[in-house]
């Protein structure tokens, strides 16, 4: 090993000893050291930031403090550890960041990829909590359409990580993460080593994870590293894990380092043939056909083929959770009011069950294709209900587009020609009507304070819509107003949601994925709900403090909204009132300040913001900001939904 | 929804506009503690549940809906009596309503924008 494990301090252990025994450190004047040796206020200034990677170097006081304890000079030196040979292997996989909060289960790695790997592909981002670190990997795979890593310390940094890695599961988004162990029982320390450590490291998480491993050797790490990758990005896409042991890691690399297979993605797999000419031939034959994509368009790709295979078939466009259609094109939508689909064909829904019975009722064919039907686990049930299906297509749907659109073609007639087009001029009719009258409900409410979701909407709309703009927060708790006043039409415009349904998802995917759009110079906007923000608000830090371009604006309704209406219910259920409906529900008393959150984790902050004609001004200020490559934060006061 | 109209407007026909007159005051409190607004919105231009201004029932027609409502919990008389629902209904009587969209500029710019 590098250095005497007993010796080391573990992160955990170090928090639990400041906070026992050591409250003096945290009173210490020791920020005056830093302020004399850095910028203003202590802040590193631009001739000390890192050259390597967006993070800004330590103060040299900070640097003096932080080895100044340590021995003057070890025993024993590992010049070629284990660790930098994963690294090599790393490399080849072209991963552009990491997100983590540091740990002793993979210091050895984590060393050597700032120094031997130069903190660059991957560059090393800091994160205040692991939920942080894998959420921002799943909003950053939903824009650039591949893995980023989390690099996670032990059980402890699994467990934390572990609901984020549950949503990217259910959102079907490739993760990659490494994850380190102590697992040489003979040789880890007694005490937080141990604790920090697990037999089978991967069981923590293995129910949502697509795929994992415990590598025992280098070559072993080589194989499982670039499988992992391999296995998350073959759709279903997944979160992979790769337990690292700190022994493989520490160890020195033991003669000619092992060779690093090639990495060759496996194709998606597309439609058996035969059903997809059985699904064109059902489709053509409808006289009231539907198409409905969920998490679809895996790329912009996906977009392109269902924008073809809807103007083929002159079919309405049911868009959910990924930015699957344009929203203002004329086949988006439902259809004109009655329209009874008579085929629907459903692409990557996750339970298809409620779209089913509707079809059964009235008589309706349903076609799905989803290559979540050739891949199960049996634990956890987001695999939905099983439903009656009359043609089911176990293939990745948008692999499966362009046979699909070739078969259709070959099989209409003139005829279906014509009809398809007299259904088109009706359904652009109906997508219009429907259009304007989202527009004019906006005025409901316009101007109340606080300020509605649709004014909210409306207002940030022509100060982004000439920008190359990206919304990097999910619509479904702002009454999808962005969808009905924006037009939409760039897959990366929006990422859709949390995949499981839980929270804490939306602050770190937002920086995640304004961190994939920042080399491409778009805007990244967020409306962040306060219930979502206050998981691990840690992660406005991360974006401040790798300059990460990111205007959140905050839906302060100061509650668990969703929740007060369903305790409002059971009250009334229960012929009780509902006036305690407050109760473990809100957050007010004290109101929580977002502006001096902001203004904490080092960002601009403004707010609370009550009064819609203040909304503009502050808006402006924020994305000014934004532009020259800082995050920003405008808390708005908001009406429930 | 269409069903919900028309029930809302048979209640609303056979009721009488004989009920007791609330309490506005009274009723902005009971409207912000039983969070009304919650569904409604603070103003009552609706969010997720039904816009309530500008109110289309009258008194009568209101509280027989809240007693049975749809897909909005129903309230019976023991957790708000009659005259408790009178005063949320003043109180909803005197919200403002919106402005026109013909009248919102940012409205209409938005329409032209296709």
């Amino acid at each position: 090993m590098a250095k005497s494990k007993k010796t080391s301090v573990d992160r955990r252990g170090f928090l639990k000893g400041a906070a026992a025994g050591a409250a003096a450190l945290v009173a210490k004047p020791q920020l005056a050291d830093a302020q004399q040796a850095g910028g203003q206020n202590g802040q590193p200034t631009a001739q000390n930031r890192g050259v390597n990677g967006s993070a800004p170097a330590p103060t040299e006081v900070a640097l003096a403090r932080e080895t100044g304890g340590r021995p003057a000079e070890s025993s024993r030196i590992i010049e070629h550890p284990g660790s930098d040979y994963m690294v090599d292997v790393l490399k080849t996989l072209n991963i552009e960041y990491l997100a983590a909060n540091p740990g002793s289960t993979y210091e050895s790695l984590h060393e050597s990829l700032i120094n031997y790997g130069d903190n660059k592909m991957p560059e090393f981002l800091t994160v205040c909590h692991e939920e942080s670190a894998v959420a921002m990997a799943h909003g950053y795979a939903k824009i650039e359409g591949k893995p980023m890593m989390a690099l996670i310390h032990g059980d402890i940094g699994l467990q934390h990580a572990s609901m984020a890695i549950y949503n990217a599961y259910v959102d079907r988004v490739p993760i990659y993460m490494v994850a380190g162990n102590h697992s040489d029982g003979a040789r880890r320390a007694p005490g937080v080593q141990s604790m920090h450590s697990a037999q089978d490291l991967g069981a923590l998480v293995r129910d949502y994870t697509k795929w994992d491993d415990e590598p025992l050797s280098l070559g072993h790490f080589a194989d499982t590293a670039v499988r992992a990758y391999n296995i998350a990005m073959t759709p279903p896409g997944g979160p992979v894990l790769i337990v690292c042991n700190a022994e493989i890691q520490g160890d020195p690399i033991q003669g000619s380092a092992p060779r690093i297979p090639k990495l060759t993605l496996t194709t998606p797999p597309a439609g058996d043939l035969a059903a997809v000419r059985e699904a064109a031939k059902l489709l053509i034959n409808a006289e009231r056909p539907q198409i409905i994509a969920q998490r679809m368009a895996r790329t912009p790709e996906g977009m392109a083929l269902l924008v073809e295979l809807a103007e083929l078939l002159e079919a309405p466009v049911n868009s959910q959770e990924r930015m699957n259609f344009p929203t203002r094109h004329p086949l988006a939508g439902t259809g004109w009011q009655g329209y009874q689909p008579d085929v629907t064909l459903n692409l990557e829904v996750g339970d298809i069950l409620p779209q089913a019975r509707i079809d059964r009722a009235r008589g309706a064919k349903t076609i799905q294709i989803t290559s979540v039907s050739v891949f199960h686990k049996s634990n956890i049930q987001d695999f939905g209900h099983y439903a009656d299906i009359d043609l089911d297509i176990g293939a990745d749907a948008q692999a499966t587009l362009p046979a699909l659109i070739e078969e259709i073609r070959k099989e209409l007639t003139p005829d279906r020609k014509r009809a398809f087009e007299e259904r088109r001029a009706k359904l652009a009719e109906a997508h219009k009507k429907a259009w304007d009258q989202q527009i004019e409900s906006a005025q409901y409410g316009w101007d109340s304070s606080p300020i509605s979701l649709a004014r909210l909407s409306a207002e940030l709309w022509p100060l982004i819509k000439n920008e190359d703009w990206s919304l990097v927060s999910w619509q479904g708790f702002i009454s999808n107003w962005p969808n009905r006043l924006w037009k939409f039409d760039k897959h990366y415009q929006y990422i859709g949601g949390q995949g499981a349904g839980g929270m804490g998802y939306g602050a770190p995917a937002a920086v995640g994925a304004a961190l994939a759009n920042r080399k491409h110079g778009r805007l990244s906007v967020s409306i962040q709900t306060d219930g979502d923000l206050n998981y691990a608000p840690g992660v406005l830090w991360t974006a401040a403090h790798h300059r990460i371009p990111l205007l959140t604006i905050m839906h302060n309704n100061r509650g668990y909204h969703q929740e007060v209406m369903f305790v409002e219910e059971q009250a009334a259920l229960h012929n009780r009132g509902a006036d305690r409906s407050h109760i473990g529900t809100k957050l007010w008393d004290p109101n929580i300040d977002y502006a001096k959150m902001a203004q904490a984790y080092g960002m601009h902050g403004e707010g609370p913001i009550t009064n819609p004609d203040d909304l503009v001004p502050a808006l402006k200020r924020g994305l000014e900001i934004v532009k020259k490559g800082e995050p920003a934060m405008i808390d708005v006061v908001t009406q429930p939904r | 929804m269409k069903r919900l109209l028309l029930l809302l407007s048979i209640t609303a026909a056979l009721a009488s506009a004989q009920s007791p007159a609330g309490d506005a005051k009274h009723g902005k409190e009971l409207f912000l503690s039983y969070a009304c607004y919650s569904c409604h919105s603070f103003d009552g231009h609706g969010g997720a549940g039904a816009r309530l201004v500008p109110m289309p029932l009258n008194q009568t027609a209101f509280m027989a809906f809240v007693r049975n409502a749809g897909r909005m919990p129903s309230y019976s008389s023991k957790i708000l009596p009659d005259n408790k629902l009178a005063d949320i209904y003043a109180y909803i009587k005197t919200l403002p309503a919106s402005p026109d969209a013909k009248n919102i500029p940012l409205i209409q710019e938005l329409l032209k924008e296709r």
